[in-house]
């Protein structure tokens, strides 16, 4: 026992930047890690920064975040691979343009101006490659990408320069409050104590809660990607479909990521997951549909990120029932592009039990 | 239904199993690659087409740990963890030659009589001693002998361009990646015509144990 202000569970960008965060707020901050920081999702993240098409709920923190990311040296000390190369939701039919259209139309009614439907022109413009069967799209010109592990390892040299103590392999088996401090139980009988817990556990974030003897019984999902070889340039913004699960863009390096909704499956008890052929061929097959310029390239790598995914694929964000305690997990897939603001929600919450952001629609018992 | 028996690679253990085991199908490249596998299965490329190819018995006998690891084998860093007559922690796959350290054509070929003469029910000729692995986990990834996975893995980035920036400086990547050899995208995209289902998300067995 060594007292520490506050103890983050989980090595993921969520809980590094929620350490970052109550680090600079001058907290004294112990962060544990059951395996590697970015072992799951942060680390297996296309790392997407996208505020297209967000669930009008995250809106505000996509903006706030977006805004972060595009001075994101200012805050971690390098860009992690950060480009604005715009994010582009492709329609391949008239109908899914319509359908495009209403969604934007719905957005600005709520006062948010950063998406714009393009006709086919326009489409052709910001994506030359683009199979000619496309007819339009929905486009956020500031939206961007960055390169997750590089995020990851930033965000922890930066959470470690504001005094945050990282500890890898140090899964969390047991949390008991008494006398307003948890008593955060690890392996070979080592208890920590804090007045302050954040469980930023990921795909795992339902075990953590119960440990607390809280059930926010989300499921999961194991994401998959693919990445080609290198190709000529030949796509600028990050790219997705409109009627089919699609999430596209080409690195620097001339490397294709493909992925945007396919799944494998995983394993919460090994940490393991498994690929799924045939839908990693599906994914395939829409990328080359779209972009026929991928016609000659191989797939190097393929992987999948374990996440937690909500029933309405919301996150979970807010407070406990118990004193003390903050949950943000379960980010369904869409957390990297959000993690620097969500950080400083946590943050705020747990020192000041509010946010500046809107977190009610992220409420942890929503489902019970 | 006969047993199914495949070895994969074309090497000295796997040329000296097949001899021994002339009802197995023998993957060797370059016209087929068994560039990933699942339990009971293994994918095949083969005249520019993605096909699954199921086994009852694998030996796998061609320095591709990633295969190793997709079947979910123990692995000591990128090394199957074998018995003395070469079998893998997965019931019906073994593991022989440069994957588990053999540094000779000839030690390689003895791997490989072995594990046929176990599957076989003969008494084998010998044992089979995996190399001896340093205790230091960082070593252990960087061993360097014979045909490693290291020596492997680094050939590949030269071929198809560094992705160090995306999953980390060292082969210890925290995130595991397949395939085992990289796959014609049009040959993988041309498996499937039908938009496949989505996949529903899963729930924690863990979770649904405490709720009752
Ligand atoms: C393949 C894929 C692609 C994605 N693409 C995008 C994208 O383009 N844009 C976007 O915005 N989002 C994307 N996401 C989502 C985004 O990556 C995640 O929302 C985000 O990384 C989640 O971070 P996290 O810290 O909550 O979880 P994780 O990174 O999974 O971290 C949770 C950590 O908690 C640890 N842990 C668990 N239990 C314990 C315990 N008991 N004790 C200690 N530690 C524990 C785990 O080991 C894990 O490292 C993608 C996700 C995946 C998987």
């Amino acid at each position: 026992m060594s007292g520490w202000g506050a103890i983050v569970i989980g090595g993921g960008l969520h809980g590094l930047s929620a350490a970052l965060q109550l680090g600079r707020r001058g907290a004294k901050v112990l962060l544990l890690e059951a395996d590697r920081v970015g072992a799951h999702a942060s680390g297996a993240s296309a790392a997407g920064v996208r505020t297209l098409g967000r669930d009008p709920a995250e809106i505000p923190i996509a903006v706030a975040a977006l805004e972060m990311w595009r001075g994101i040296a200012g805050l971690v000390g390098e860009d992690c691979g950060f480009v604005q190369s715009g994010q582009v939701k492709v329609a391949e039919t008239e109908a899914e343009l319509a359908q495009l259209g209403e969604r934007v139309a719905k957005v600005r009614a709520l006062g948010w101006e950063h998406e714009e439907v393009i006709d086919r022109a326009e489409l052709r413009r910001v994506l030359p490659a683009v199979a000619p069967h496309c007819v339009g799209g929905m486009i956020v010109r500031t939206d961007g990408f960055a390169i997750a592990y590089r995020t990851v390892l930033a965000f922890r040299r930066a959470a470690e320069a504001a005094g945050v103590v990282v500890r890898e392999h140090s899964p969390v088996r047991g949390l008991e409050r008494s006398g307003g401090t948890w008593r955060v139980r690890l392996d070979g009988g080592v208890t920590e104590g804090a007045p302050i817990v954040v469980n930023a556990a990921g795909a795992w974030g339902p075990r953590v809660a119960m440990l607390a003897g809280e059930r926010i019984p989300i499921g999961y999902s194991a994401f998959m990607m693919l990445l080609t070889s290198p190709l000529p340039p030949f796509v600028t913004p990050v790219v997705g479909a409109t009627g089919r699960p699609l999430s596209f863009k080409q690195l620097a390096s001339g490397h294709v990521m493909i992925g945007g909704g396919h799944k494998g499956t995983g394993d919460l008890e090994t940490g393991t997951y498994r690929l799924d052929i045939d839908r990693a061929a599906y994914s395939a097959r829409t990328a080359l549909e779209l972009f026929p310029a991928l016609e000659g390239s191989e797939i190097v790598h393929a992987w999948c990120g374990i996440e937690g995914v909500g029933e309405d694929d919301l996150p979970i964000i807010g407070l406990g029932r118990s004193e003390g305690l903050v949950h943000a997990f379960g980010f369904s897939g869409h957390g990297f592009a959000i993690a620097p603001a969500v950080g400083e929600m946590v943050a705020q919450l747990a020192l000041y039990g509010q946010s500046n952001l809107p977190v009610a629609p992220f409420n942890p018992f929503r489902f019970s | 239904m006969a047993e199914r028996i495949v070895i994969v690679g074309g090497g000295p253990a796997g040329q000296a199993a097949a001899a021994l085991l002339p009802e197995a199908r023998l993957i060797a490249r370059p016209d087929e690659t068994a560039w990933h596998g699942e339990p009971g299965t293994v994918w095949l490329l083969r005249d520019g087409a993605v096909e699954p190819l199921g086994f009852d018995t694998l030996v796998i006998a061609a320095p591709v740990p990633r295969l190793a690891i997709a079947f979910g084998c123990a692995m000591r860093g990128w090394q199957p963890v074998v018995d003395e007559a070469g079998r893998t922690s997965v019931p019906g796959i073994h593991a022989a030659g440069a994957i588990i350290g053999a540094v000779t054509a000839e030690e390689a070929a003895r791997h490989g009589r072995i594990i046929a003469q176990s599957i076989l029910g003969l008494a084998p000729e010998g044992t089979i001693l995996s190399a001896d692995l340093p205790e230091d986990e960082e070593e252990r990834r960087s061993l360097s002998h014979g045909f490693t996975p290291r020596e492997a893995a680094v050939a590949r980035l030269g071929e198809h361009g560094d992705t160090t920036d995306l999953f980390g400086p060292r082969l210890g990547e925290p995130i595991l990646l397949f395939p085992a050899s990289p796959v014609p995208l049009a040959a993988l995209a041309a498996r499937t015509t039908t938009p496949p289902a989505q996949r529903a998300r899963q729930y924690d067995a863990f979770m649904q144990r405490e709720q009752e």
